[in-house]
């Protein structure tokens, strides 16, 4: 049986697949991998925010959570972090990392402010369902961001070129996903 | 150019069989927790069948084990419907999604694409202990207080979100129940990511797409369902547990009066949690029923000694049944009280998947056609695959319909339709992949003559449980009923459901049949040789059970299409994959 695997290629093949190489697994992998757990995040969003369109179309008295400074300025907060996440990547720098990780952190801190800003007019997880989907939508894009934060933490740590092009990928789709996010709460 | 292997196998008991990232061993692992998942899966269905033929029987035994669940020794209509739900649950999501898939998948498809294992082996056992983890918890619900569940597989609200008001199990146990299936969905997603970057990325040399069997096809598109439909549950599973836990009230709607007091909740949508578990739900049975469709392609090639008849047409139509599986799930619905419009458009995106289906059976008839059949026990399983896909697959035209389906939602017909369709079609993929591939997973045979006895029983037993089950549907007998002898126009059905009941014990039993094979067959089968079929995908170029590290130091390469049976000229019937091409030109 051996004869039929050793023999080398006698003609021209296409250039496919990466030879069966074994783990670890080929960058390429990672970043496949890395893009299809994105588009199964994206699912879970689209299939949550559907939820929240429908239900806004039930509700008459829906509008509860208003647009408030706090949020924008986290928002350019996360902007800004996406500018920095870039300068890390293209200059493989740990310092524009840490900055990055510092405005994640900043930007969590602003969401629990949001949240304490609400719970302050009274608007809880179980009070009104506009209310319910913010804590749960913003609740669950922070809980990615927090995965980001220790993304950052583990490139800082290796500083490796695909190690941090895999992270800056994560991290601006957290930054898109949230400007989505936004657009599906206050447009 | 022999040199050590890149990664010998570990050493240690634990690492080797328990947390190995060895994807054969990861593999056998899922076909066991499926085996134990479908014997207890069975054995809660015949526990329902004799509610259901013998109302008033009396079991002291169960009675001892199920005291609340039993009171004065008969089973009450609560604990019949915890069974259904337990029952349904285990089997589609730990039997049926577990075994074809991630059970054969992570077993055969690296091999079959070249590589010497997945592209993320550790994600691989993790999602493994997950789904096992998610196993447990579901199980722990018999042993609390209150008991399982009771608001079936698919937990409908408002039921399955109010709580202990709703019913004995719909406190922790239906609780519980949503945190089995968001760590199932979080296993499945990895599992997932894990096939499709594994088919991606790590092919062989050689391995062009076109050059991909058949099953890697099926389980590679299985895997992409999987990978956008599991999120959307997951998500839907989040808002259910909010409302549970929370008080939130996204499925409850206002003004609810349960067991005499007033749910404070409002302004919820019960339908939204059905459009959001359909969105997943009609994707799943897809991921159940695409291996099995993938593997019966792959036997009925072999075993009829010709390529599989239009190739081409096959990956297509894996395809357009995958992706149409995401736009039909208002079929669930039509009783909902959904706009005429809509229904007629999910009833026609729904009759278009009878397109791909009939193309694929037209091809698995063509490829039987003018063929050198040899009649093993797997050819047999695989053929019973196309009989109960097609047997099933018409009266889901039938129930495709909103009109007609206004009549059958709910009754014994859509039950008869979806276990023919989903359950015991993937079943018997099940039974041929294990035939068909226990000699290159265990070095031996199992038995042919025990595996066509079991077939045959449980082929005629499946069919004279499932087609009387469609009269009993017709006659509007309704699903999720513990008995039926309180109504006068179901009173002369009786006896049919007793018919089925026998039907079902001894197709049951003779499931005995088949573990005795597996368990007999692992210690005193027949030495199997590296390709006993005379088969020519990668799997059967090395040995038999395959070594740790697949192809050893050097990578397969591949020169030929996945299905060379029979080719004009060449010294045998069948043409490996890597058997260089002797003419210039590809």
């Amino acid at each position: 049986m051996a004869s039929t695997i050793a023999a080398p290629p006698r003609i021209a093949l296409p250039p496919q697949g990466n030879g069966g190489r074994p783990d670890p697994a080929p960058h390429s992998a990672n970043r496949t991998g890395l893009i299809l757990a994105l588009a199964s995040v994206s699912m879970m969003f689209i299939g949550l925010t559907s939820a929240y369109v429908v239900s806004q179309g039930l509700n008459p008295l829906w509008k509860q959570v208003h647009m408030r400074p706090l949020i924008w300025i986290d928002t350019a907060v996360l902007l800004f972090s996406s500018y920095t996440m870039e300068r890390a990547r293209r200059h493989i720098s740990a310092r524009w990392l840490i900055a990055t990780l510092l405005l994640g952190i900043a930007f969590l801190a602003g969401q629990i402010g949001v949240f304490a800003q609400l719970a302050q007019e009274g608007l809880y997880l179980n009070t009104g369902r506009q209310a319910s989907f913010y804590y749960l939508l913003t609740g669950l894009h922070g809980l990615h961001i927090l995965a980001g934060i220790f993304a950052l933490a583990w490139a800082g740590l290796r500083l490796r070129r695909s190690t941090l092009d895999l992270t800056a990928i994560y991290w601006h789709f957290m930054d898109a996903l949230w400007l989505y996010l936004l657009a599906v709460i206050f447009v | 150019m022999q040199h050590t292997a890149v990664h010998a196998a570990p050493r240690s008991f634990i690492r080797r069989y328990i947390f190995s990232t060895d994807h054969k061993v990861i593999g056998i692992q899922y076909i066991l927790l499926g085996l134990f998942s479908a014997i207890l899966g069975t054995t809660l269905s015949m526990m329902m069948r004799m509610r259901l033929a013998w109302p008033n029987l009396a079991t002291p035994f169960l009675a001892h084990l199920f005291p609340t669940g039993f009171p004065g020794g008969v089973m009450s209509p609560e604990f019949y419907l915890s069974l259904l739900t337990l029952h349904g649950t285990i089997m589609v999501f730990f039997l049926l999604t577990t075994v074809p898939l991630s059970g054969f998948g992570n077993y055969i498809l690296p091999i079959q694409l070249g590589a010497r294992d997945m592209a993320f082996p550790v994600l691989n056992m993790l999602s493994f202990w997950a789904t096992f983890a998610g196993l447990m918890v579901l199980l722990s619900t018999l042993f609390i207080q209150g008991g399982p569940p009771i608001s079936g597989w698919t937990a409908y609200p408002p039921l399955s979100a109010l709580g202990q008001i709703a019913g004995p199990g719909e406190g922790k146990g239906q609780t519980i129940w949503i945190i089995s299936i968001a760590i199932f969905c979080l296993a499945s997603l990895l599992t997932a990511l894990n096939f499709i970057t594994t088919t991606l990325n790590m092919r062989t040399r050689g391995m062009s797409l076109m050059r991909m069997p058949l099953t890697v096809w099926a389980w590679f598109t299985a895997a992409t369902v999987a990978l956008l439909a599991f999120p959307v549950l997951l998500g839907g599973a989040i808002l259910l547990l909010l409302d549970r836990l929370a008080g939130t009230s996204f499925f409850l709607a206002a003004g609810m009066v349960v067991s005499g007091k007033l749910v404070p909740n409002s302004g919820g949508s019960p339908i939204l949690w059905q459009h959001l578990f359909w969105f997943f739900g009609h994707p799943e049975v897809y991921i159940i029923i695409l291996p099995g469709m993938g593997i019966t392609s792959h036997i009925i090639s072999t075993f009829s000694r010709k390529p599989i008849f239009a190739y081409r047409a096959m990956v297509i139509a894996t395809f357009s049944i995958g992706f149409i599986g995401f736009i039909v799930w208002g079929h669930h619905m039509f009783a909902s009280g959904m706009s005429p419009l809509a229904g007629m458009v999910f009833s026609v995106l729904t009759l278009t998947v009878g397109v791909p289906s009939a193309i694929k059976v037209f091809n698995w008839l063509a490829t039987l056609w003018g063929g050198q059949i040899r009649c093993t026990a797997s050819m047999m399983y695989a053929l019973g695959f196309v009989s109960f896909f097609v047997s099933g697959g018409v009266t889901g035209l039938l129930l495709a319909q909103p009109a007609i389906d206004v009549y059958f939602h709910d009754t014994y017909f859509v039950v008869a339709h979806f276990h023919m369709i989903m359950g015991l079609a993937a079943v018997f993929g099940i039974f041929a992949a294990l035939q068909f591939w226990f000699p290159k997973m265990f070095g031996r045979y199992m038995s042919e003559g025990l595996g066509k006895l079991h077939f045959w029983i449980t082929i005629i037993g499946v069919y004279s449980i499932f087609i009387p089950m469609h009269f009993l549907g017709m006659a509007g007998a309704p699903r999720r009923y513990a008995q039926f002898t309180e109504f006068t126009y179901l009173a002369k059905l009786q006896p049919l459901a007793v018919h089925i009941s026998w039907a079902a014990f001894i197709t049951g039993a003779a499931q005995l049949i088949l573990l005795f094979n597996i368990f007999w067959s692992m210690r005193f089968g027949k030495k199997a040789p590296a390709n006993p079929w005379q088969a020519t995908t990668l799997e059967w170029v090395i040995p038999s059970p395959p070594p740790h590290d697949n192809f050893g130091d050097v990578d397969p390469v591949v020169y030929r299409g996945p299905y060379e049976f029979s080719v004009p000229g060449a010294p045998e019937d069948f043409t490996l994959q890597t058997e260089p091409t002797t003419g210039g030109a590809d």
